[in-house]
């Protein structure tokens, strides 16, 4: 350790005894290596704060070094294995590991939930088996989150929360509510596969919403506000003028609840519908219109 | 290491570690019914030695930080098991998840 001594623990030359130990407590207190796991830079800070804590910390050894007797390095202490060392060693033995501080990862139910809930322990008693099942749910109540009851074979009922923006197929997991462990073990987990019914308008693409909007001609030549259906209730959309067959629009967060929070996206793709029956009139009108017949939307296509 | 072996290595008293064992500080380790120590619980004495002696932390506060620093080592280790994995998948695979946290974050 070449550094000064009082400098590392940020004292002056004649601090008393009183100082260089509060000093060093607040050093400690920030730098500790088992406060810090894996900040190799606050473990490093720390140990020169130690070293330079156990030769001023000495009333005589601090007068020696002071006269230039000894010198800074006099002082090194030896190496310390400290406690993160032990809990960090892959396959050590997790008797003080606790995982209850992701108990609410586990709580939207995913194939993940069990891995970040799993106590370290073994466990003594085998669990219970899981159970399956399985229910529909509608498209709403899918991506809004819903409150259900399921009925079991046995004909007790069970409350299900549907998590906001559950896909299809995503299976619920109500911890304890499997059977009953053997020998006084844990329940297993009742695991119920949610299937979510299409819905007319409405598809889900990841966390966006998709839906195809039918407009009249005269909205895709002269554009205006329309009423658009979300998942969260109908919202106006202005429509700009001249909007073809294909053309998407977004509203933004109006797609389904991300799990982090936020939410995706609504994308409107409209769709050009004439008149039903034909109109004399527009006929008239597409057969005088000479600008018509130059557009050739097939360009592209070499015709 | 049985019990004087673990106070003798880290010169404490004997009721000093009854009350770390009723707090549930250190908990000895079972084999073939007895208790023991093992080099661990030292490293985690001398944890709560260095919060009590050198930082003056009281026991309420040892309790608080002990219960943290174990949440800590819990996350930490889970957090490295889920990278390994990670690391373990294609690289596409790899990738979609770091887009994934980036926009998360």
């Amino acid at each position: 350790m070449a550094n000064d001594p009082y400098e590392t623990l940020g004292v002056a030359k004649n601090a008393t005894q009183k100082e260089i130990q509060s000093a060093y407590r607040k050093l400690a207190k920030k730098l500790h290596p088992d406060l810090n796991p894996g900040d190799k830079n606050a473990e490093d800070r720390f140990k020169e704060a130690s070293a330079a804590y156990a030769l001023l910390g000495d009333e005589e050894k601090r007068a020696r070094f002071d006269k230039g007797e000894i010198d800074a390095t006099g002082a090194e202490q030896a190496a310390r294995n400290y406690y993160k060392e032990y809990a960090a060693t892959p396959g050590a033995d997790t008797r003080y590991q606790s995982t209850s501080g992701f108990s609410d990862f586990g709580e939207a139910d995913d194939i993940f939930s069990s891995f970040f809930s799993r106590r370290g322990h073994g466990q003594t008693h085998a669990r219970g088996r899981d159970l399956h099942f399985a229910m529909e749910v509608d498209f709403l109540e899918a991506v809004n989150g819903a409150k259900k009851q399921i009925t079991l074979p046995d004909r007790t009922t069970l409350d299900l929360q549907i998590p906001p923006g559950t896909q299809d197929g995503q299976p619920l997991r109500l911890r304890g509510k499997g059977e009953p462990g053997p020998g006084g073990g844990p329940a297993g987990d009742a695991l119920i596969e949610v299937h979510v019914r299409p819905h007319p308008i409405f598809t889900r693409d990841g966390d966006d919403i998709r839906i195809e909007m039918p407009i009249s001609l005269r909205e895709a030549i002269l554009g205006g506000k329309v009423l658009v259906p979300t998942i969260s209730g109908n919202v106006t959309l202005t429509l700009p003028p001249n909007s073809s067959t294909g053309k998407t629009l977004r509203l933004k967060g109006k797609g389904v609840t991300k799990r982090g929070g936020g939410s995706g996206d609504q994308y409107i793709t409209v769709k050009v519908i004439l008149p039903d029956p034909a109109d004399p009139d527009l006929a008239a009108f597409a057969t005088s219109w000479s600008a018509g017949e130059a557009q050739n939307p097939r360009r592209a296509w070499g015709g | 290491m049985r019990h004087s072996e673990f106070c003798e290595r880290l010169s404490i008293e004997h009721s000093t570690l009854s009350i770390w064992m009723e707090q549930g500080w250190v908990v000895p380790a079972k084999n073939d019914g007895r208790g023991e120590f093992h080099d661990a619980d030292v490293a985690r004495g001398l944890l709560i030695l260095d919060l009590s002696e050198t930082m003056g932390v009281n026991h309420e506060g040892i309790d608080v930080i002990m219960a943290l620093v174990d949440q800590v080592h819990g996350l930490r280790s889970k957090l490295q098991a889920l990278t390994d994995a990670i690391r373990d998948q294609d690289e596409q695979v790899q990738r979609q998840i770091l887009q994934s946290l980036e926009r998360s974050s």
